[in-house]
């Protein structure tokens, strides 16, 4: 049903360039450039420093190579491989089940309420909009969830929280709103389902906004650790970022006391080891966005609409 | 009632598909709502959130008693609204240009560079930031040094930090809004494109007829959803960038960062609620003003 | 973050002090008579044999305890060894519950709001003792510590019951090692060999002044003064040495003249003096002793990374500076000196244990803090672990922690006890010394010491205290480090007026009342 083409237009129509044109991609190719360099040289910063001696950071700051180098910073981070490993694993999974379960959900939510014939479209919006703009604080959902819900301890209660969220529902449905009705209606006549239009004509048209919100959900969860710090007792639940989190702020914590208590810690490479994580959480994630990546690179047409 | 039972028997296969969202919304977001009546309370851990005792508009008299509270509802507004306007600007502008390249390699490889900023913690951002402006060793001041310039600093310059925040909020979430609107652009029927190019049309009028309209409706979502939230700070971002640098607050003070401090100096549960609930009843009203004239202009558009 | 370097500060004020015999000076607890008459009723020592009978421990239990700190790795093994003896003393076994630095500031009070029946909790001044306990989230100790913990009773002194004592009742034991207002210069000493400055004792401002010019000449790259994000601790110190104390848990920074008979209480910039004060610290800023942006600055150690020269904090510090250059052999040498008029003990709720209201076996509880607080053996099995695995006993009784990975000392601060802590290895020279003389300042002249059991009650302040403390960041920090644009004079009007609109008359008031009873009492 829908094709997809490989190109943008203009690559196809590269003869017919005019000088108004040429002006456009002169100032459309710095500005990404630049703007791309920005973004590139902080981060060649990071993976840097994260190989710099704390001691030359200390004295002499930041560097685009490392001056004197050192991976302690690193041997920090992997002190214990099997259990940062572990911690890979956690937020592999909850990221995969969470964004899967939260994609799935989303979608389907956001095709009713982008549906012009169903009726309560505008107070079902409101019920979910509404929930961000109040919200029980966070003592009452922490009592609420460790005494009603039991989750204290258990990998749902890194789920659940993530999996749904009015923000990712409501570009959705922006989306949903871009497909034409008349697919919708063509499938009716057909004598499809609401599911069967639903998953076979919409799902598919949809690719680019569920990569979006796939990305998204991932990201949210990949990067928390907030969760983790409220609800998970057990070090092997950790997730890597929390993992992470808490290495840093223990060793800032334990290098002011260790000192005062009499034992000595080896200096903590404190600047060096907030790069380093840095570089490890992220990691993973750059390695799968070129997967996700082709589908907002890559036009899809909605051919069936013509015929 | 009867209406809805009609709808409901009608339209009962939409209606399962939202029952696990509603499902979820309902136990995670409605529930623990009822928390927000510590706001009037005075809370005691033996009683717990039902059994203290009431009392009265007490908890808020903290936000307003010294004038600050003007002053942070003042400053969360604009600086929202300041990167509001930036941010989404310059990822629609990215995003456009991305759409437009000729070249994919480029094209890929500048779309996944810019995406990278939003990996950069605040944490790591607040480090850069000194590094560039501190006064002795900044990499600013060595620059105008080196130029054989007077050395300047910004940290007695309170007026220059809302366009440093702003700058960087924008510079973090590049990659990350114009994702949307990539996926917006790229969602547009590429046949209406060619039609426009064989028509003769030229990028400019392209951009203006055809892709503009197109992403209108995502632009509209994105806007009213961070109006919904002009009043709550990104707390990460001031306070890593800000730190505890007193001599910044009246500048860069927003409502989060505000009722924090206030809790490591002594404020209580029910303090910091009572400033979380009048967060949530200001942009309650304004997101159902704005929601109203965009009803009145579009109703498409409306968010409910 | 500032949380936790806050909660860390305050930490080691109140760490790693030598052995010294328990306050027990005249002059130390003869004014303490409380303000409240009713925190003492029915809490006479008991003989520790008599009310220990009263426990029933035929039934075996297990205590919840909660302490801020992260799980060593060893902590499995030092577990099973201390249980091994709490089984056999008790019949109870102690399952120890973290709540990781990192986010202590957010889940510390979570913990005691949901409701778990955690059996013992870490808590401090710092924490927010008296109001947590204001909020019920503790147990009344009034009976319970002496009939069940009545060995660690009958050693906790008279000031530090009083110093527990919220609306009448106590909610906490506090620590029974003492530590001592302490806050003068640390500088190193080791850049003024052979110069003319060589054996230089600071003694006043104009010293730490030449001090600094010196460092200044000598490395002009390197600014000498360690100020950072907190600000400066010298108006604090500079306040000390003329005699004025900071009154009410520090909440505001009200201060009091410790030489007045009926002493008022005061704002920082109503100390006469003022004025030349922040004259001399405009005078450092120009002169470029600290940096202009040293409030984004989040180093807090930069004395010990080598990028300044001369800080301004306890002798706590001091030991941690000795022994970390002790450990580095990097060959720094520093020096301490004490700018304080009177001498005085650190309240002993810096540190301390409560129960939460919601314990189910608060007597076993008890009686399990006694034994560890009392009992050597009991003692190493919880603060050093296994000996010979976690630690090793030099010949001199110190003990020295084998593998800092594996198990460093334990994280629950509170159990420090003097006469069960050991000396550490590398304190500096001087140490035990400074502790003797303060005790024989504190027994010779109590002006300051008989101020040190006064409990401010902040109930209804919130809204100014926060107030309060923000005009204190917003205005008085800049000020203090001459960081502000409008000059000694304009920065000190705008300061005042910030404090008046901010509600200061009132806690002051509040603050003046309280401080009259304490003194009319004390007179009594």
């Amino acid at each position: 049903m829908a094709k997809t083409t490989t190109a943008p237009v203009a690559e196809k129509t590269k003869i017919k360039l005019s000088a108004s044109s040429l002006t456009f991609y002169f100032i459309a190719y710095i500005v990404v450039g630049l703007m791309a360099l920005i973004c590139l040289v902080p981060f060649i910063v990071i993976i840097s420093g994260s190989f710099t001696s704390e001691q030359y950071i200390n004295f002499h700051g930041f560097d685009i190579i490392p001056r004197e180098f050192s991976t302690a910073a690193y041997q920090l981070v992997f002190k214990t491989p099997a259990t940062i490993g572990r911690a890979y694993l956690v937020s592999i999974f909850i990221t995969v089940v969470g964004t899967f379960l939260g994609v799935l959900m989303t979608a389907l939510t956001a095709y009713v309420i982008a549906r012009k014939d169903f009726p309560y479209r505008n107070k079902v919006s409101f019920f979910f909009y509404f929930t961000t703009l109040f919200n029980g604080g966070m003592v009452c959902t922490y009592i609420f969830f460790i005494r009603y819900l039991h989750l204290k301890d258990s990998y749902w209660a890194l789920i659940l929280p993530g999996m749904f969220s009015v923000f990712h529902l409501l570009i959705m449905r922006s989306f949903v709103t871009g497909i034409p009705s008349a697919l919708i209606e063509s499938g009716k006549i057909d004598g499809a389902g609401e599911y069967k239009i639903f998953f076979s004509i919409i799902l598919p048209l949809l690719k680019p906004g569920l990569a979006t919100i796939a990305l998204f959900t991932a990201l949210g969860y990949w990067n928390n650790w907030y969760n983790a710090m409220l609800y998970i007792d057990s070090t092997e639940k950790y997730p890597l970022q929390y993992m992470l989190y808490n290495l840093l702020q223990k060793s800032e914590a334990m290098s002011r006391i260790a000192a005062q208590a009499g034992i000595y810690v080896e200096a903590v490479p404190s600047n060096s080891l907030k790069m380093a994580m840095a570089v490890v959480a992220t990691g993973p994630i750059l390695i799968v966005y070129p997967f996700v990546q082709k589908y907002f690179v890559q036009g899809i047409t909605v051919g069936s609409v013509k015929g | 009632m009867r209406n809805f039972t009609k709808d409901l028997k009608k339209n009962w296969a939409l209606w399962t598909m939202l029952i696990p969202a509603l499902l979820v919304t309902i136990v995670l977001a409605y529930i623990p709502m009822v928390g927000l009546i510590l706001a009037f309370k005075n809370y005691n851990f033996g009683k717990g959130v039902f059994g203290s005792d009431f009392n009265g508009i007490d908890n808020f008299k903290f936000l307003f008693s010294s004038g600050t509270g003007w002053l942070i509802t003042k400053n969360t507004v604009l600086y929202n609204v300041m990167n509001l306007i930036t941010s989404q600007a310059l990822a629609i502008v990215i995003a456009i240009f991305i759409t437009e390249l000729l070249h994919k390699t480029y094209k890929k490889l500048t779309q996944s560079i810019i995406f990278l900023p939003y990996f950069i913690s605040w944490v790591i951002v607040g480090i850069f930031v000194f590094a560039l402006f501190n006064y002795e060793t900044g990499m600013m001041n060595n620059l105008i040094k080196s130029a054989g310039g007077e050395p300047v600093n910004l940290y007695a310059k309170p007026s220059v930090w809302p366009f440093i925040i702003c700058a960087f909020n924008a510079w973090k979430w590049c990659g990350y809004n114009s994702v949307i609107y990539i996926a917006a652009i790229t969602g547009v029927d590429q046949e209406i494109y060619e039609a426009a190019a064989i028509d003769g049309a030229t990028i400019f009028q392209r951009i203006r007829h055809i892709t503009f309209p197109c992403i209108r409706p995502t632009v509209i979502t994105m806007l009213l959803l961070q109006v919904g939230r002009i009043l709550r700070g990104d707390f990460e971002m001031f306070y890593q960038i800000i730190g505890t640098n007193g001599q910044l607050y009246n500048a860069t003070d927003v409502i989060d960062t505000y009722v924090f401090r206030s809790l490591t100096s002594g404020a209580t549960l029910g303090m910091t609620t009572a400033a979380s609930f009048y967060q949530s009843i200001v942009c309650f009203v304004v997101i159902v003003l704005v929601n109203a004239i965009v009803k009145k202009i579009d109703e498409d558009y409306a968010l409910f | 973050m500032s949380n936790i370097k806050k909660a860390v500060a305050l930490i080691l004020a109140a760490a790693m002090v030598f052995a010294l015999a328990a306050c027990t000076g005249g002059g130390s607890t003869s004014g303490t008579t409380a303000a409240d008459g009713g925190s003492t009723s029915g809490t006479t020592a008991a003989d520790g044999g008599q009310s220990e009978t009263t426990l029933d421990t035929s039934k075996e239990v297990e205590i919840v305890m909660y302490f801020i700190s992260d799980r060593p790795a060893g902590q499995d093994i030092v577990d099973e060894n201390m249980n091994k003896l709490f089984k056999e003393k008790l019949n109870c076994t102690l399952q120890v519950n973290w709540i990781p630095w990192s986010d202590y500031s957010s889940t510390y009070n979570l913990k005691l709001s949901s409701g778990e029946p955690i059996d013992l909790i870490y808590t401090a001044g710092w924490l927010g003792y008296s109001k947590l306990a204001q909020q019920g989230a503790f147990m009344a100790l009034d009976d319970l510590w002496p009939k069940y913990a009545p060995k660690n009773y009958a050693k906790a002194t008279d000031q530090a019951k009083q110093q527990a004592t919220v609306d009448g009742h106590i909610y906490t034991i506090p620590t029974l090692w003492a530590t001592y207002i302490s806050q003068g210069p640390i500088y190193r000493t080791d850049i003024l060999k052979g110069s003319d400055l060589e054996g230089l004792e600071i003694k006043t401002f104009d010293d730490i002044e030449k001090y600094c010019d010196y460092c200044l000449e000598k490395y002009p790259e390197i600014l000498p003064m360690d100020i950072y994000q907190n600000g400066s601790a010298w108006d604090a110190m500079w306040a000390r040495q003329l005699g004025y104390q900071l009154i009410g848990n520090e909440a505001g920074n009200f201060y009091f003249n410790l030489d007045e008979e009926n002493p008022k209480v005061i704002s920082i910039d109503e100390i006469p003096g003022i004025e030349d004060f922040l004259n001399m610290m405009k005078r450092w800023n120009e002169k470029g002793y600290f940096s202009k942006t040293c409030l984004s600055i989040t180093d807090s150690q930069q004395c010990q990374n080598g990028k300044a020269f001369i800080r301004c904090h306890n002798i706590d510090s001091y030991q941690g500076l000795m022994i970390d250059a002790y450990n580095k052999k990097n060959g720094w040498e520093w020096a301490y000196s004490d700018f304080n008029k009177y001498a005085a003990h650190l309240p002993f709720t810096q540190d301390s244990v409560s129960v939460s209201i919601n314990s189910k076996n608060p007597e076993r509880a008890l009686a399990l803090w006694d034994l560890i607080t009392s009992d050597q053996e009991a003692y190493d099995a919880f603060y050093y672990g296994i000996e010979g695995t976690t630690y090793k006993l030099e010949e001199d009784g110190s003990a020295v922690m084998l593998d800092p990975d594996l198990y460093s000392t334990s994280g629950m601060w509170t159990v420090r006890t003097t006469g069960l802590t050991r000396k550490t290895v590398g304190s500096p020279a001087g140490w035990d010394e400074w502790h003797e003389k303060w005790e024989e300042m504190i027994a010779k002249d109590d002006t300051q010491e008989k101020y040190s059991a006064i409990v401010i009650d902040t109930t209804g302040l919130d809204t100014e205290i926060a107030n309060v403390t923000d005009v204190y960041n917003k205005y008085w920090t800049p000020l203090e480090l001459a960081l502000n644009t409008n000059g000694v004079e304009g920065g000190l009007e705008e300061f005042r007026e910030q404090l008046k609109i901010a509600g200061a008359d009132k806690i002051k008031e509040a603050y003046q009342k309280q401080l009259d009873e304490y003194v009319a009492n004390l007179k009594k």
